[in-house]
């Protein structure tokens, strides 16, 4: 682990962060960090770039505690059941993004 | 966004990106987790979300600093989208089932204890 890797993996959870902060709608960010994860999980470059895009990019883009957020302001209004649907649709929505992502990568190569 | 904010982001997301790193160094030398660090990770984040909205602050640079930088940086949705991926691939439809209630579940239960501990003792 060398200095310049370290430093390149803070600026891109910088940037993504705050690209994170200024789009600030949870769909837009759930889609493209899902699109961009598996757009480059199986693609043949090396592993501190593939470390650097995967761990550094995207997992600062998208966040876990920003979806349950995005559940707990149903929660406090008492819609439990759209609370209920809206939990199986964005999961189920990523993962066809995320199958998109994968598939047009393998197109490409 | 004045420059007090940017401060507050930068200096929660290098915390966030430390922890996260390092559970995920631990998890993969020692036998001490399960290898999932994943999970650990995003629970972690649940539950430090209900002690934060638990304890309704209203200063702006501290939710900059921890519900922005901090848990933002430290909780991934997308690593967790791929591991759910990964299990339809191998086409292993019941562990997929039983990971994503457990993973649901978990979260849910940690963020009520966080919330709920925070309203008792703090308010």
């Amino acid at each position: 682990m060398n200095k310049k890797y370290l430093l390149t993996l803070l600026l891109t959870a910088y940037f993504a962060t705050f690209l994170r902060f200024y789009i600030n709608n949870y769909f837009v960010i759930s889609f493209v960090g899902s699109f961009v994860y598996g757009f480059y999980v199986s693609r043949s470059i090396s592993n501190s770039k593939r470390e650097i895009l995967l761990s550094g990019f995207c997992s600062c883009f998208t966040s876990f505690s920003g979806f349950v957020h995005f559940l707990y302001q149903f929660i406090i209004q008492g819609y439990y059941l759209k609370l209920f649907v809206y939990l199986n649709v964005i999961v189920i929505l990523n993962l066809i993004v995320m199958y998109i992502g994968f598939q047009l990568s393998r197109k490409i190569t | 966004m004045e420059l007090d904010g940017v401060i507050h982001i930068v200096v929660g997301s290098t915390f966030g990106l430390v922890v996260r790193m390092f559970i995920k160094y631990i998890s993969g030398r020692e036998k001490v987790f399960s290898s999932n660090n994943i999970l650990i990770v995003n629970i972690l984040a649940s539950l430090f979300l209900g002690m934060f909205l638990g304890s309704n602050i209203t200063n702006k640079n501290l939710i900059l600093f921890f519900s922005v930088g901090f848990l933002g940086c430290l909780s991934t949705f997308s690593s967790f989208i791929y591991q759910l991926f990964k299990l339809i691939q191998e086409r292993k439809y019941l562990s997929l089932l039983i990971y994503y209630t457990e993973v649901l579940i978990l979260s849910f239960l940690f963020f009520c204890l966080g919330y709920f501990i925070t309203l008792t003792y703090i308010n």
